[in-house]
């Protein structure tokens, strides 16, 4: 054996006596290979191509973990028993699996005659850090180079001759699956047993290599392998077993003195990561002379990172795809939702009203069906080809990988104002639903930030909301629709935002900032299938639930407006404004005439908001189509009823007064759910102080909104 | 020896802010497949976490009407941070061998 190291003690061949099970046979004397490499490699796929059949898999005597051995032909050279090691990181044992890779690769008992590394060569970086570790094992080792064609496609060209020269072993490229490079692999591997060459270890860095010199006579006297057992001690490796207790002092010395030295750093990883630091330049030596990047200049989506992620870009990059998706959302449907509205308003609700008298059905039937159901339902789906475009706007933003770019600039915009890191996920979340966001804040460490992001949850505008702002922007803006509804989300963020820094300021003021570091997925070309698919699951999703709220609250409603209140009238007799839901309303809105908008439709529809947002359109089409006159004939109805309504309330200032009640519907408390949720997450105290904070904050917002508003619309 | 895998984790460190892997790597002269390995080190020894966000949360969607079609469900595009991990939370360094 040619050797540029110290002789390592005699090894003997590893001669498992296990794996009884299947068909492997072992031939008598044949020399032992293992493969050798990282999980997810490649590795049992070109295990199975070279022994074929001819293996049999078991448990490792003493072990729980299953181990394949089997006999290949390694022609022109002999036979060999190869043995498949379980897939390892490193030789610093972190599991069972990686403790047996180590123990079979070095330990003292048995040891193979050559290592086959398997090496990724589209994740070469990960794989020359064990690849490393393999080199100082003392083993002829010959590396199987798999993935090429990977790499290739993410734009890696890995040059073997190039590798080999840098690894001083041999590199053969192969593809296990189609038996590619096989015959060439078997080449190699019966050269390295004829004439073995045990290569030279990666270099660790003058100070580390100065240690490990101390350690190698003494470590040579054991039966490990001696630059292996020395970097494990100096590394710490209190589980290398039969190693004499004056060596493992001596390697505690030469440790100390590497922190004394200054050469390596407690705060940075100790001894350990001083040895890491002399692998990974090595690793990137080699990377660097035997693989080339396509291309000189950064990818395409690099250099869209640097603008859409940078300081003074990705904020307004964001705003402008965001209002993008609003404006086109509202422009392109609205003359279609107007036309499903009057559809269902007019002809729909006309012919059932008729067919139900037709067929006799009492007042309170045909209240419920046409008033409460169709009116309510038929509202829902007039919003179908707006969430239509707006989800596949979005899916389009996600599936190019945009969005994850938005969490980004989110994440940072959230930072400037002192929430803590990661909270930019939950209020991610809470934009689609406000109950799933606060399960999510589970996801901060501290309690306290957890408490914080809870009360500030209901302020992030769920798309149940959306619906609201849709109808009322497009009755009361028109065209300009979309950017009220954009400047709605705005306005949610800054909520977030303000309450953020001021409950910062009084309550939280010993959280901890914490540094965050993301991956983010590469940009991509959206694939039709998949934004048609997602976009049906959202649209389907949200017709699901929204649709089993309104017909719940809509039964709810139409109860209380028959029950008569204060008046002789028979059960579904009385008018709305003297039943349950009249009365109750009635007495609410004198709260709520300061705010312009002091009437009992508006009332009733934030009172069913407050049990569920997606109701609050379905109660308005419910509460106005009680009160229109029974003519079929009669066109859309709802738009110029509330034009009516918020003109009279306002005092002639219609606009204000929806505004005003656009921002109180964003602020007050999301839905019952969102309170159940709190309640289990932040408690019963604080769900408390926050419902009251949230009303108190939405009441004042808007009082300030319709004050100023005013003044000039 | 102040070499990547030290450099990376004082730039996240010393972020005090969010980066992303992409300006860690070329602030530390290496490719990215390089800064990704050395992250993985880190995370292994307890000094970072890695989490995927975007996961729906443990009881599941809640009453989000979008679940279905949430692509932080299926793991597309999803975003991993990766966070200092406090010393009381770092695990013992293992053995080595």
């Amino acid at each position: 054996m040619r050797d540029g190291l110290p002789a390592a003690a005699p090894a003997r061949l590893l001669t498992p006596p296990c794996c009884d099970e299947g068909r492997g046979r072992e031939v008598a004397g044949a020399p032992t290979v293992v493969l050798v490499g990282n999980p997810n490699v490649g590795k049992s796929t070109l295990f199975n191509a070279l022994t074929g059949a001819r293996q049999a898999v078991g448990n490792w005597p003493g072990k729980t973990v299953r181990v394949a051995r089997g006999t290949w032909d390694a022609a022109p050279g002999p036979a060999v028993t190869l043995i498949d090691l379980p897939g390892t990181y490193s030789l610093e044992p972190r599991s069972p699996d990686e403790e047996l890779t180590r123990d079979l690769l070095c330990g003292a008992e048995r040891r193979p005659g050559l290592v086959v590394a398997v090496v990724d060569a589209a994740n070469l970086a990960r794989n020359l850090y064990l690849l490393a570790q393999v080199l100082e094992a003392g083993l002829p080792v010959v590396v199987a180079l798999t993935m090429a064609d990977v790499a290739a496609s993410r734009g890696l060209r890995v040059d073997p001759g190039r590798l080999s020269a840098e690894l001083g072993v041999p590199v053969v490229p192969v593809v296990p699956r189609r038996r590619e490079g096989v015959d060439d692999l078997a080449a190699a591997v019966a050269d390295a047993l004829r004439d073995p060459v045990v290569p030279s270890p990666p270099p660790l860095g003058e100070q580390a290599e100065q240690a490990v010199a101390a350690l190698l006579p003494a470590c040579a006297a054991t039966p490990w392998p001696p630059r292996l057992l020395a970097t494990a001690l100096l590394g710490g490796g209190a589980d290398v077993p039969g190693v004499p207790e004056e060596l493992r002092e001596r390697a505690a010395r030469q440790g100390e003195l590497l922190l004394a030295s200054g050469a390596a750093d407690d705060e940075y990883g100790g001894v350990p990561a001083l040895l890491a630091e002399g692998r990974y330049a090595w690793a990137h030596r080699v990377l660097s002379a035997s693989a080339e990047r396509r291309g000189a200049a950064p990818s395409w989506s690099d250099r869209a990172d640097r603008v859409l992620t940078s300081r003074l870009f990705g904020v307004p990059a964001f705003l402008l795809a965001m209002w993008g998706v609003f404006a086109a959302t509202t422009t392109f449907v609205a003359p279609v939702q107007d036309l499903l509205g009057r559809l269902f308003d007019g002809p729909l609700s006309g012919s059932a009203r008729d067919l139900l008298a037709a067929l006799g059905a009492p007042p309170w039937l045909t209240g419920l069906a046409v008033d409460g159901l169709i009116g309510g339902v038929g509202q829902l789906l007039t919003f179908v080809p707006l969430m239509l475009v707006m989800f596949v706007l979005l899916t389009l933003l996600e599936d190019s990988g945009y969005m994850a770019r938005a969490a980004f600039v989110a994440d940072r915009l959230m930072r400037l104002v002192g929430l803590p890191g990661r909270a930019f996920l939950p209020i991610i979340v809470g934009f689609g639903c406000n109950v799933p966001a606060l399960s999510a804040t589970r996801i901060l460490g501290h309690p306290g930030q957890r408490l914080l992001l809870g009360l500030l949850m209901p302020y992030v505008s769920c798309t149940a909301r959306l619906t609201v702002y849709v109808l009322l922007a497009t009755v009361f803006f028109g065209r300009a629709g979309g950017t009220v509804v954009f400047g709605m989300y705005l306005l949610s963020v800054t909520l977030v935002v303000t309450m953020g820094l001021v409950l910062r300021r009084t309550l939280f003021r010993d959280l901890a900032q914490e540094s965050l570091l993301l991956e983010l997925p590469p940009y991509r070309m959206p694939s039709a299938r998949v934004v048609a698919v997602r976009t049906w699951q959202k649209l389907s999703g949200f017709l699901r639930t929204a649709g089993t709220v309104i017909v719940g609250t809509v039964a709810a409603v139409w109860l209380l407006a028959a029950v008569p209140v204060g008046v002789e009238a028979e059960f579904g007799q009385a008018p709305v404004e003297h039943s349950a839901l009249g009365a109750v309303s009635d007495a609410l809105a004198p709260v709520f005439e300061p705010l312009g908008f002091g009437d009992w439709h508006a009332v009733a529809a934030l009172s069913t908001g407050f049990v569920a947002k997606e109701a609050v359109v379905a109660t308005m089409a419910q509460t106005y189509g009680s009160q229109e006159p029974k003519d079929s004939s009669r066109p859309g109805t709802l738009a110029p009823a509330l034009r009516d309504t918020f003109e009279a309330t306002s005092g002639g200032h219609p606009v204000a007064a929806v505004l005003a009640f656009m921002v109180f519907l964003l602020a007050y408390t999301p839905c019952m759910a969102t309170l159940a949720a709190q309640w289990q997450e932040i408690g019963p105290r604080f769900t408390l102080i926050g419902l009251v904070t949230q009303l108190s904050v939405a009441w004042l917002l808007a009082l300030a909104v319709f004050r100023v508003g005013r003044i000039f619309l | 020896m102040n070499g990547a895998l030290r450099q990376v984790l004082a730039e996240i460190v010393a972020a005090r802010g969010t980066a992303h892997l992409g300006e860690i790597a070329r602030r530390a002269g290496i490719t990215r497949d390089e800064a990704e390995a050395i992250v993985d080190y880190w995370v292994e020894r307890g000094r970072l976490s890695r989490d995927r966000l975007g996961g729906c949360p443990p009881r599941g969607c809640g009453g989000c009407a979008l679940a279905d079609g949430c692509s932080a469900r299926d793991g597309q595009a999803q975003v991993t941070a990766i966070t200092v991990r406090p010393r009381a939370a770092r695990e013992p360094e293992p053995g080595g061998g």
